[in-house]
C-alpha cells in the first residue's frame, strides 16, 4: 500500500457528500486505505445526527454544497469538538468565502492520497 | 492754414489722392474753393483709422480714408469723387434713403446690417455696422453725410458657426441615451442634460453643486469620492455606481466617464462627462458568472461520478469486452442527461422526458405496443435528475436484456402519480412493472437480473433523493416502486 494512504489506517473518518456515486467511491477509497468510514451521509441533518451519536471521530471530509444547503453547520459542530476536517468543492476555490476552520480546501474530484496527507500527514 | 498742408503728401494714400484729384470736374469744384466745413470734415476723416466716408452735397460725392478703401475693395480708387448712388449701384436705394434722412438733419444707425455688394465684380453678402450723421455747412444746414462703415461679416459668420456648433452639441447632448453633465474641477455640477433630469427626477437647479449626489446610491459615495480625488492627477474620470431611476423608484448601475476641459496653459478648468446605463450588462455578467461557476461545479462532480462508475463497473465485470460495453453504455446515459440538464433552463426536465430518453436510447420505441407510460407532468429538480436518470437507465437496460422487452409476450408499464403525504409534503410515486418475463431458469446464461440497477434503486435513490424504494423480482414479473419527496411548491396535482 502507498505510504501516504497508510496514514488512514484505523482512522475513523466521517464523509459528507450528497452525490451517491462520489460518496460510494470515496468510501471504498478510504476503506482500501484502512480507514473506518462514518457515513457517508448526504445532508446536514444526517451528518449532525451521526456526529451526535458517535464518540470517536478522527477526521471528516465535507462536500461544501449539498443538494439544497451548505455544509457549514457540520463544520461548526466538528470544530466545536476539535475534529480536523477538510472541505471538498466542485466550485472554483475563489468562490468559497472562507475556510471556516477547515485544514484545507480540495477541488473535486479529490485524490485520497492528498486528503490523507492534509488530514494526517 | 493752407489746404496743401492739410492733405499733405505722405500722410496717407487717400490724402495724396484727394489732393491730386481733379475736383473741378465735380459739383464740389476745385479744392481751393472748398468751404471750411468740407475741408475740416475731410481732414478729420483722412486721419481716422476707422473706415469713414463723406457723402457731400445732394449727390453724395464720396471722399473716404485709407481704412474705407480697404472696405471698398475693387471699387477703389474709382469710387473717390463719384456719386454715392452711382458708386454703389447695387445698394442705391439704401443709400438714397440715407441721403434724404441725414441731409434733413437726421441720423441713422445700423447694427450688423446685411447688404449684397459687388466689390469684386460678383455679389457677396456682407454685414456692416453703419452710422450716419450730418455734417453742417457754412450756412448751418446739413451739407453732407459722414458715414462710419465697419464691416462685421467675419464676426457675424463666426457667431453663426458658433451657434450652429452649439445647436449641434445641444442636439447631440440631448439626443444620445447617455446622461451628460459638466462639472467644476472638484466634481461640483455646473450643468446637467435633460436626460439626467428625466432619469433622476432632478431639475438643473437641484443637480447643481453637490445636488447630483442625491441621486447616487449612498454605498457608492466612496467610489465617487475616490474617482474625483484621482481625476486631476490621471486626467480622466471613470467609475461605476448606482443611480436612482425616479420613474421606477429603483437603483440601476451606471458607468460614469468624463474628460477634462483645459485652458491654454493646459490646466483643467472643468469636466465634461457622461453617465451610461450599464444595468442590463451587469446583470448579464452576473448571470454569466453564476453559469460558469455552476458549469464548473457540474463538470467536476461529473468527473467524480465517472470515476466512481468506472470503478464499480470494473468490480462488476472485470477487465475485458463486457467492461467496455457496460461502461460505454453508462457514459452514454450520463451524456444524455447532461444534454437534458444543459437545456433545462429553456425546457424543464419532466419525468416522462427522462424515461422516454432512456427508452429511445435503447431503440425501445419500436416496441411501443409493449410499453405503456402514464402519469402527470412532473418536473424534476436538476439536482436529482442525474441519479434518477442513471437508475432508469439500468432498469431500461435490464428490461431490454433480460426483462419484459426480450420477448413478444413481455409488457413494460411505467405509471406515476403525485400526492400529498400525511406530513403535508408532496410525493412522487413511480411504479415500474415488467410482466411476461422469461422464467429465470429458462434464461440461457442465468444472467444476474438486477445487479447494478438494483443497487441504484435500493441504495443510490434513497441516498441522494431521500427515496423509499422497493425492488421485487418474481419468476415472471418485476415490480419496482420509487417514492420520492417533492420539493415544496412542486406538490401533487399537476394535470396529466
Amino acid at each position: 500500500m502507498n505510504p501516504t494512504l497508510r496514514a488512514l489506517s484505523g482512522r475513523r473518518v466521517l464523509l459528507v457528500e450528497d452525490d451517491y456515486f462520489i460518496a460510494v467511491d470515496l468510501k471504498s477509497e478510504f476503506e482500501e486505505g484502512g480507514a473506518q468510514v462514518l457515513g457517508p451521509v448526504p445532508s446536514v441533518s444526517e451528518a449532525l445526527a451521526l456526529i451526535a451519536r458517535t464518540a470517536d471521530i478522527d477526521a471528516a471530509v465535507l462536500d461544501i454544497n449539498l443538494q439544497d444547503e451548505l455544509v457549514y453547520p457540520v463544520a461548526d459542530a466538528l470544530h466545536a469538538r476539535g475534529v480536523p476536517f477538510l472541505f471538498v468543492t466542485g466550485y472554483d476555490p475563489v468562490a468559497v468565502p472562507s475556510l471556516h476552520g477547515a485544514v484545507a480546501l480540495c477541488q473535486k474530484p479529490i485524490d485520497p492520497q492528498i486528503v490523507a496527507r492534509r488530514l494526517f500527514g | 492754414m493752407g489746404e496743401a498742408c492739410i492733405f499733405s503728401a505722405g500722410c496717407s494714400e487717400l490724402a495724396d489722392l484727394v489732393r491730386t484729384y481733379d475736383w473741378a470736374e465735380t459739383p464740389l469744384g476745385p479744392l481751393a474753393n472748398w468751404p471750411q466745413s468740407l475741408i475740416f470734415a475731410v481732414s478729420t476723416l483722412l486721419q481716422s483709422p476707422v473706415p469713414i466716408v463723406l457723402l457731400w452735397g445732394e449727390d453724395g460725392i464720396m471722399i473716404y480714408n485709407d481704412a474705407y478703401s480697404g472696405f471698398a475693395g475693387g471699387r477703389h480708387p474709382q469710387l473717390l469723387g463719384s456719386k454715392v448712388r452711382e458708386g454703389w449701384p447695387e445698394v442705391a436705394d439704401f443709400n438714397d434713403n440715407v441721403m434724404r434722412v441725414v441731409l434733413a438733419g437726421g441720423t441713422l444707425s445700423y447694427k450688423d446690417q446685411e447688404l449684397t455688394l459687388h466689390r469684386y465684380g460678383r455679389p457677396e453678402a456682407v454685414w456692416m455696422n453703419l452710422d450716419y450723421s450730418p455734417v453742417f455747412g457754412e450756412d448751418g444746414r446739413p451739407a453732407g453725410v459722414i458715414a462710419i462703415v465697419v464691416e462685421s461679416t467675419e464676426r457675424v459668420l463666426a457667431e453663426r458657426r458658433l451657434r450652429a456648433s452649439e445647436e449641434l452639441f445641444r442636439t447631440l447632448a440631448q439626443g444620445i441615451p447617455q446622461l451628460i453633465w459638466r462639472a467644476g474641477i472638484d466634481g461640483a455640477c455646473i450643468w446637467s442634460s435633460p436626460q439626467w433630469h428625466a432619469y433622476t427626477g432632478q431639475t438643473n437647479a437641484t443637480s447643481l453643486g453637490w445636488g447630483w449626489l442625491a441621486a447616487v446610491h449612498p454605498d457608492d459615495y466612496a467610489a465617487a469620492a475616490t474617482a474625483w480625488h484621482e481625476a486631476p492627477v490621471s486626467g480622466h474620470l471613470s467609475f461605476e455606481h448606482r443611480l436612482c431611476n425616479a420613474a421606477e423608484q429603483r437603483f440601476c448601475w451606471f458607468q460614469t466617464r468624463a474628460a477634462p476641459v483645459r485652458d491654454a496653459q493646459g490646466r483643467i478648468v472643468e469636466w465634461l462627462g457622461t453617465s451610461t446605463d450599464i444595468d442590463d450588462l451587469r446583470q448579464l455578467q452576473e448571470r454569466q458568472q453564476v453559469m460558469v461557476a455552476e458549469l464548473q461545479h457540474r463538470t467536476r462532480n461529473l468527473l467524480g461520478v465517472v470515476r466512481s462508475i468506472a470503478k464499480q463497473t470494473m468490480a462488476q465485470t472485470g477487465p475485458g469486452e463486457t467492461f467496455r460495453e457496460r461502461f460505454n453504455d453508462r457514459l452514454s446515459a450520463l451524456s444524455r442527461v447532461q444534454g437534458l440538464l444543459s437545456r433545462s433552463d429553456q425546457e424543464p426536465i419532466t419525468l416522462r422526458a427522462l424515461i422516454e430518453t432512456e427508452l429511445a436510447a435503447l431503440n425501445a420505441p419500436v416496441m411501443r405496443e409493449r410499453i405503456r407510460l402514464h402519469g402527470p407532468v412532473v418536473r424534476l429538480r436538476k439536482a436529482t435528475v442525474q441519479t434518477f436518470a442513471l437508475a432508469l437507465h439500468e432498469l431500461a437496460t435490464n428490461a431490454l436484456k433480460y426483462g419484459a422487452l426480450t420477448t413478444a409476450q413481455g409488457r413494460l408499464t411505467v405509471t406515476w402519480r403525485t400526492y400529498l403525504a400525511d406530513d403535508g409534503g408532496g410525493r412522487l410515486l413511480v411504479e415500474w412493472m415488467e410482466e411476461g418475463l422469461v422464467p429465470r431458469a429458462d434464461l440461457p446464461d442465468a444472467a444476474p437480473r438486477g445487479g447494478y440497477g438494483r443497487e441504484l434503486i435500493e441504495h443510490a435513490l434513497p441516498y441522494a433523493l431521500k427515496a423509499t424504494t422497493r425492488y421485487e423480482l418474481g419468476d415472471t414479473a418485476l415490480h419496482c416502486s420509487i417514492n420520492i419527496p417533492l420539493p415544496e411548491g412542486e406538490g401533487a396535482g399537476s394535470p396529466a
